[in-house]
């Protein structure tokens, strides 16, 4: 890793934390698409054993 | 669906086991039918045969009421006669001529009386005949009757009953026609959602792993960053450190010149390039 000075460390962290929001964000968003998801195939489950 | 598809298939397998029973009964009246018309021809037949040995009776009574001379014969009055011809026989004086005329009489008249007895043995031949003949007709009608009842009543019930029953068995099977249907879309939705769950989780799992990847890079560039920030503290407290200290070297150096130069009072922290107890004071 190239010597970076300290303006530089928190640019970069700063665009670290960014992204690591972003992918929370995405996380969080998936997590919600397959609870639908799980639901969804919980009701078809139950259509099918009625 | 799994619980209304077992329901409608139970279902439907009594709607068959009551048909079939319904089959057994209508084979079983059949049977019955067919056997009744067995013994309804079977009398048609014997009928048939008495007739016709009635109607030979008719013809040999009339070749022997030909025989006779076509007279009505009365086996009674024949009998009375011929005790009257023999009483008057034995009672009358010996004629040969008489005699031969007594013999050829009493011969035709015992002639007479046997074809009356034959005849009278016929009559009562054609009577019992009648009378069975009559009796199987009987029979016969009534088979015919017992016939048309099961016909028209039992087994048209029955056919009705199966008739509305296959109508019924139709109906199940077209509604688990459809349920299986539905059942098989279910499932392949079901599947459906078992793979978009399984994708989303791998999704899921690969961005956390991203996520501790870049946790790790930020972990990386903080604690760089603080390494920085203690680094240049560290050369400001240190340039400090050497501003003190040639502070104090140029105060001391200017007390000691102020001593050698003699008359001016110079106090110790003078000396020693340290503020006085009043400077520091102020």
């Amino acid at each position: 890793m190239a010597f970076l000075n300290e303006e530089e460390l928190e640019s970069k962290i700063k665009e670290l934390s960014g992204e690591i929001l972003k992918i929370r964000s995405e996380i969080e968003s998936r997590e919600k698409e397959r609870e639908g998801l799980r639901n969804e195939l919980n009701r078809v489950r139950e259509e099918l054993s009625a | 669906m799994i619980n209304q598809l077992n329901s409608k298939r139970a279902e439907l397998k009594g709607v068959k086991d009551e048909i079939a029973r319904l089959r057994k009964n209508r084979d079983d009246i059949v049977s019955t039918l067919k056997q009744l018309k067995d013994r309804r021809l079977e009398l048609l037949n014997r009928i048939k045969e008495l007739i016709d040995r009635v109607r030979k009776y008719r013809e040999l009574m009339k070749m022997i009421n030909d025989l006779v001379g076509g007279k009505p014969v009365d086996k009674d009055k024949l009998k009375e006669l011929i005790d009257k011809l023999e009483f008057e026989h034995e009672i009358s004086p010996t004629d040969p001529e008489k005699e031969w005329e007594f013999f050829r009489t009493i011969q035709q008249l015992e002639r007479e009386l046997n074809a009356a007895e034959v005849l009278s043995r016929i009559k009562e031949y054609i009577s019992r005949d009648s009378q069975e003949i009559e009796k199987m007709r009987k029979e016969r009608m009534e088979l015919g009757q017992q016939m048309r009842d099961l016909y028209s009543n039992a087994l048209a019930n029955i056919k009705a009953q199966i008739q509305e029953l296959r109508k019924k068995r139709e109906s199940i099977v077209n509604e688990i026609i459809q349920l299986k249907s539905k059942r098989d879309s279910l499932k392949a939705r079901r599947d459906e959602l078992k793979k978009a769950i399984l994708s989303k989780s791998a999704e899921i799992k690969e961005l956390r792993a991203r996520l501790r990847e870049l946790n790790d890079e930020l972990n990386k560039y903080q604690l760089l960053l603080a390494a920085a920030r203690k680094s240049k503290n560290l050369a400001i407290k240190r340039q400090e450190e050497a501003r003190i200290k040639e502070e104090l070297r140029r105060r001391a150096e200017e007390g000691l010149q102020k001593l050698m130069r003699g008359g001016e009072r110079v106090s110790l922290n003078d000396l020693l390039g340290l503020e006085s107890d009043e400077d520091n004071e102020k």
